[in-house]
């Protein structure tokens, strides 16, 4: 049982002060919780990002004591209950236990991707050419003429040709459901689609039809077609910037997974891309 | 007997064609609509409002849906894509300014487009619909990019502070934001019933707040 007299008798004394008026900051910790002893490092850690967290929210003048007594108070407490769960049982669950390694490992990992995107630098000339070869963007609107078999959407795609608007009275007519789409990006779209509809105009159809479900197909009539230039260079840097930092990222990690030995227990065993 | 048929055929051709014709023509006059999609989701997620919204006389040819990578890029990233994508649809419609219409993680990018890189410039009716205004803990769950901004107290929640609100649609049965409170800044309007996280999108009353917030012109 953990003694809520002694967790009181701390917080009473550490009340109205700052976090190191008792230590003289000569010890390491700063305060005991059922003997635990808590870290001067450990606080300082939450204290100063919190500090840093109210700073960037623009309070200039914030009381920081204040802060610090509230993080003192939620560490204290955090501790608390933690102590409480083990002595529950609780961190020796096997789903407990499996939850926490997942934690450790996903931030550590997480940690290191950090560390890899701070070596990343910016190079503007590579950026400027990234920019030269980024095409121009297209928008399409879309008419989807609904089948519920692949059969009926390849006869519908037969009776259809390229900028045959009458067809689509005989589709209406055909299909289960009619429906016009939003405007989408080219570049939103599935590969086969953006690579199909590259020079067809409004009123041509795609020339295959389209499985969205196990029991229903589309046939695919090109609405309207917008072709919007890029913006300047200024403008799509940060997203450049963005595509060039990912992409140094991703090869650093490539090359890490190249030197791994990964051996699968099972043949059948699902494999990243990557490995291949 | 035989004009009433030949009158009745003529206006059943008409009919059809009208239909056609329908299918085709376009309110130009009509203001473009931005639709912007959550985390773990795409352009797909607005068809039922959509179809919603067309059914009751908004032009489908000014509505937009904005795809970003929410996985590889964070939010900030997916707001500056929003901002050239904003300033292109503006461009194709006269230079009227937007209707941004968002879900989720959506409109946390939206807030960010529209307080940090001049969005307001662009457009001047903005509806989220549960956005995590303040952050999710369920957050903590996912890995992607835009989940670490979704995390509260993340910095970019920080730094966003109370910014870019203006309309926002929540309900109490969300269980992706938690506290549900989090989904409410600027002027909030709850939908009544029973309305999931994802159910925003097709309750109808839900989409009846949506049609009553977004102008048509």
């Amino acid at each position: 049982m953990y003694r809520r007299f002694e967790f009181v008798v701390f917080f009473v004394l550490l009340s109205g002060s700052s976090v190191y008026a008792d230590s003289g900051g000569e010890l390491e910790w700063i305060a005991t919780v059922n003997e635990t002893e808590v870290t001067r490092a450990y606080i300082d850690f939450v204290a100063d990002s919190r500090n840093v967290q109210v700073a960037e929210m623009g309070g200039g003048d914030f009381d920081s004591a204040a802060l610090d007594q509230a993080t003192l108070k939620d560490v204290l407490l955090t501790k608390l209950l933690v102590q409480a769960a083990e002595e529950e049982g609780l961190t020796e669950l096997p789903e407990i236990k499996q939850e926490l390694e997942v934690a450790h490992d996903t931030l550590i990992a997480q940690l290191y991707v950090r560390r890899i995107s701070k070596d990343y630098k910016a190079d503007e000339s590579a950026l400027r050419k990234a920019y030269a070869q980024a095409p121009d963007s297209e928008r399409y609107r879309f008419k989807y003429y609904y089948f519920n078999s692949e059969v009926d959407a390849q006869n519908a795609l037969k009776i259809t040709a390229k900028s045959v608007n009458s067809d689509s009275l005989k589709l209406d007519g055909l299909a289960l459901n009619v429906e016009e789409t939003t405007w989408l990006d080219d570049q939103m779209l599935p590969q086969e689609v953006a690579e199909a509809i590259h020079g067809l105009e409004p009123g041509h159809y795609l020339p295959f039809s389209l499985p969205l479900s196990p029991d229903q197909w589309a046939v695919v009539q090109v609405l309207d077609k917008e072709r919007f230039g890029k913006p300047s260079f200024e403008e799509m840097q940060p997203a450049l910037e963005a595509d060039s930092k990912n992409a140094y990222v991703q090869s650093r990690i490539n090359s890490i997974a190249a030197k791994a030995e990964i051996r699968f227990a099972d043949h059948r065993t699902l494999r990243p891309n990557w490995y291949e | 007997m035989k004009i009433k048929i030949f009158a009745f055929a003529i206006s059943l051709i008409a009919m059809c064609m009208a239909n056609q014709a329908s299918a085709y023509s376009c309110n130009n006059s009509h203001k473009p609509i931005v639709m912007v999609h959550g985390w773990l989701s795409g352009t797909y997620a607005f068809n039922t409002m959509k179809n919603y919204l067309e059914d009751r006389g908004y032009s489908t040819c000014k509505m937009y849906t904005f795809g970003y990578n929410y996985r590889r890029d964070s939010n900030k990233t997916s707001a500056s894509r929003l901002s050239s994508y904003v300033n292109s649809v503006s461009n194709a419609n006269g230079g009227k300014k937007v209707t941004i219409i968002a879900h989720s993680n959506g409109g946390l990018v939206s807030r960010w487009y529209r307080a940090k890189l001049g969005g307001y410039s662009k457009n001047d009716r903005f509806i989220a619909l549960g956005t995590p205004h303040r952050g999710t803990s369920s957050a903590y769950a996912c890995f992607d990019a835009a989940c670490y901004d979704m995390r509260p107290n993340s910095s970019f929640l920080r730094s966003l502070g109370g910014s870019g609100c203006q309309y926002s649609i929540w309900t109490n049965e969300d269980i992706i934001v938690i506290p549900y409170s989090s989904s409410q800044c600027g002027s909030n309007y709850r939908v009544p019933g029973y309305a999931s996280h994802n159910g925003l999108l097709t309750d109808s009353d839900s989409l009846n707040i949506v049609r009553y917030l977004t102008p048509k012109y």
